[in-house]
């Protein structure tokens, strides 16, 4: 009797003042951390996904839209709109990352630019999952996310997930729109993981978001955000997503848990839960047992730097104005992993 | 009569014959400018092209750089309504550059030395962005099309594919962010004409004396000019300040315009100021595409900008075939030398002429 009240209010009370966000996110597939973030967010009672806007980086914008589109098939919410954003970062591109690498160093993880799988960008290979019948906005995501914080200004959680290139353009195209905007909340950047993946030990600083495309995110660190939330790669590597959980998941039946299961990819670098800790500490705070506050930006030299993190605290920054960033680096693991497997197994919420 | 009745024949023949007289292929065109104003090159360089019969102007999207983005529109606004245009839709576009910001141009001075002209943030001009006072010319009680540049460009190149002329007048923000957002846009647009960049000047105006390749409107935005000058358009074209130099306005000209009684003649008379070092810098870009017959020099070379961060930070660079980089660069046709005396003769009859009314779809 009480558990059935309790669903009640909670259905019922919470379901008006459900927290909006828009996922701007790299939806690399089928399974993994990109996708699974959303999930986090969608499986969510107390969270209205707005849409997705999909920006190239881990893989090609039009294949990423595809595995977007063929999830929410999946999990019967093709009422949240994919909008198609950027397929190329500002600056930085493959040809010249590529002599970059030559003169300073191959980065362990190039992400779409990978030569291990590189393909043309318009290329939507057969997609594992089934191709999706639906079909994306016909809107671009810089337009979407402008339009949408002036329809609910100050309402709007921006959720980031992979390189900055989308936000950076609706900032150039409406320099309000970070301040319209509640919140950002992001994962990206890297100070100083503890960590013998060799990803990290030469290069303490870099991480695939900011270094695709820094231009993007230092114009975005340095916008006009009321509250900018970090999840770096310093806590990225305390996470672990295990066989054990993905067989938890599998067991509830549902075609979402069934999709988890039948995509995690257990193995060093492709189970860190980079995105979904972002997401669920978003949803729960209290998944975050440390946190810093500096000021942050990204190199933007064109050297051995270029797209690296850079940090200060009030003592030390150079001469200008920002928002400060809250940086997540250390969390209850157990509790987060909790979360996961619960929202993983739990039905999908429907559209409103 | 009959050879009347047969001269009027052949007279209506040559005419059918030639569509550009018939006013059916009018060349459209998009200006991308910096429209500070009241006249000027800004102002001008718009005229000219609004002026011409055989333009379709299909609007004019603005960029802050010599002002600010929103002085700027209503300059162009107000010009519009003065010539009796107002159906060319004035559309607002970036506000600031992509990167670039000014206090961390100040700091970049104190290192590296000062610049002559910052445009909107010259210290002896600068005011807040969003201030816009009145005009001396008249506050405009138009208002700018409900959409930005960026979208706009993209809309245009894909509504009417291969057959828009970009012309950039000011610093090339807003063409960036239409590449970013459509990738295509470039091979879409028919070409891009532009003005900016340097070579190599021969002048003693101290802009240029110390820094050959510094100019104003590749400098203020590097990364945008980077973006667009590795795109894929058709055919780009550049006005770069070597030709610029050669075109000086002078008092002769505007005295000359203010004999007509048009309303952009009077406009001009009324507005146009002449400076020290008084060049036709967007005007010779609009001019030389109006009538190519005008550039008596040109040469074609690989052109990029600098966008390492230290002394060099918006500088052109420039490439033969033989020296050119590994990575994608584009040949630009680069204009060095002009008739000026055919220059000057289309600015002042341009300017001094009725203004053609909008053309019929």
């Amino acid at each position: 009797m009480i558990l059935f009240a309790c669903l009640f209010i909670c259905t019922c009370g919470w379901a008006q003042g459900r927290r909006k966000i828009i996922i701007d996110q790299d939806c690399s597939g089928p399974g993994g951390s990109n996708l699974q973030a959303p999930l986090v967010l969608i499986q969510s009672p107390q969270v209205d996904v707005l849409g997705i806007t999909v920006v190239s980086g881990d893989q090609w914008r039009d294949e990423e839209v595809a595995h977007m589109l063929r999830l929410l098939e999946i999990i019967g919410r093709t009422d949240i709109p994919v909008v198609p954003g950027a397929a190329f970062p500002l600056v930085r591109n493959r040809e010249e990352s590529i002599l970059w690498q030559k003169r300073y160093g191959t980065v362990a993880y190039a992400g779409a630019w990978d030569p291990r799988w590189w393909h043309e960008p318009s290329v939507v290979p057969a997609l594992p999952e089934g191709m999706p019948a639906t079909k994306p906005s016909s809107e671009d995501a810089a337009h979407f996310l402008v339009r949408m914080v002036h329809e609910y200004p100050h309402e709007i959680t921006i959720y980031e997930g992979g390189p900055m290139t989308d936000l950076a353009l609706a900032i150039s195209i409406d320099p309000q729109f970070p301040s319209l905007a509640k919140e950002l909340v992001f994962m990206g950047g890297s100070l100083n993981p503890h960590t013998d993946d060799p990803e990290f030990t030469n290069n303490p600083r870099h991480e695939f978001n900011f270094w695709f495309d820094p231009d993007a995110a230092e114009i975005v660190l340095r916008a006009g955000w009321k509250k900018i939330i970090c999840t770096p790669t310093d806590i990225s590597i305390k996470t672990i997503m295990t066989p054990a959980m993905a067989k938890e998941i599998e067991a509830a039946g549902t075609p979402l848990a069934r999709y988890v299961a039948r995509y995690f990819q257990p193995g060093p670098g492709s189970d860190y839960m980079w995105d979904e800790l972002a997401a669920a500490a978003w949803i729960d705070p209290s998944l975050i047992t440390t946190q810093e506050t500096r000021f942050m930006g990204v190199d933007l030299g064109r050297g051995a730097g270029y797209g690296n993190t850079l940090t200060w605290t009030k003592n030390d920054q150079p001469a200008f104005q920002r928002v400060s960033v809250d940086i997540q680096l250390d969390l209850n693991a157990p509790k987060f992993y909790r979360m996961f497997v619960n929202l993983m197994r739990a039905p999908t919420p429907p559209a409103n | 009569m009959r050879f009347l009745r047969l001269w009027c024949v052949i007279a209506v023949g040559l005419l059918l014959a030639c569509p550009k007289c018939m006013g059916q292929e009018k060349q459209k065109i998009i200006i991308d400018q910096d429209g500070a104003g009241p006249a000027g090159t800004d102002q001008q360089s718009i005229l000219l092209l609004v002026q011409s019969p055989h333009t379709d102007v299909l609007g004019v999207t603005i960029v802050t750089g010599d002002a600010w983005l929103d002085e700027e529109v209503a300059h162009t606004l107000r010009t519009l309504e003065i010539v009796g245009r107002s159906d060319i839709p004035v559309v607002p576009g970036a506000g600031n550059p992509l990167v670039r910001q000014r206090e961390e141009t100040l700091l970049w001075e104190q290192r590296y030395g000062k610049i002559t002209w910052l445009g909107a943030w010259t210290p002896s001009v600068y005011h807040a962005p969003d201030f816009v006072g009145n005009l001396p010319e008249g506050n405009p009680t138009t208002k700018p099309l409900d959409e930005d540049a960026a979208h706009f460009l993209v809309r245009m190149v894909r509504k009417y594919p291969n057959q828009v002329t970009i012309y950039e007048g000011g610093p090339m923000t807003n063409l960036a962010l239409a590449i970013s957002l459509d990738p295509e846009f470039p091979s879409l647009a028919k070409e891009l004409v532009f003005m900016g960049g340097s070579l190599n000047p021969q002048t003693d105006d101290p802009e240029f004396t110390n820094n050959p390749r510094h100019e104003f409107n590749l400098w203020f935005d590097p990364e945008a000019s980077h973006i667009v000058l590795r795109a894929n358009w058709k055919k780009i074209v550049c006005t770069p300040v070597d030709i610029s130099v050669k075109a000086r306005l002078t008092q002769g000209l505007i005295d000359q315009i203010r004999k007509s009684s048009t309303p952009t003649a009077r406009y001009i008379g009324q507005f146009a100021k002449v400076y020290t070092y008084d060049y036709m810098w967007d005007e010779l870009a609009a001019a030389a595409w109006l009538d190519p017959s005008i550039i008596t020099k040109t040469e074609t070379r690989f052109m990029d900008v600098d966008i390492d961060r230290g002394a060099g930070y918006g500088n052109v660079l420039t490439w033969n075939p033989s020296d050119k980089p590994e990575i994608a660069v584009r040949p630009v046709e680069i204009q060095l030398d002009l008739d000026t005396a055919k220059l000057d003769k289309l600015f002042v009859d341009l300017l001094s002429a009725p203004t053609p009314p909008k053309t019929a779809p």
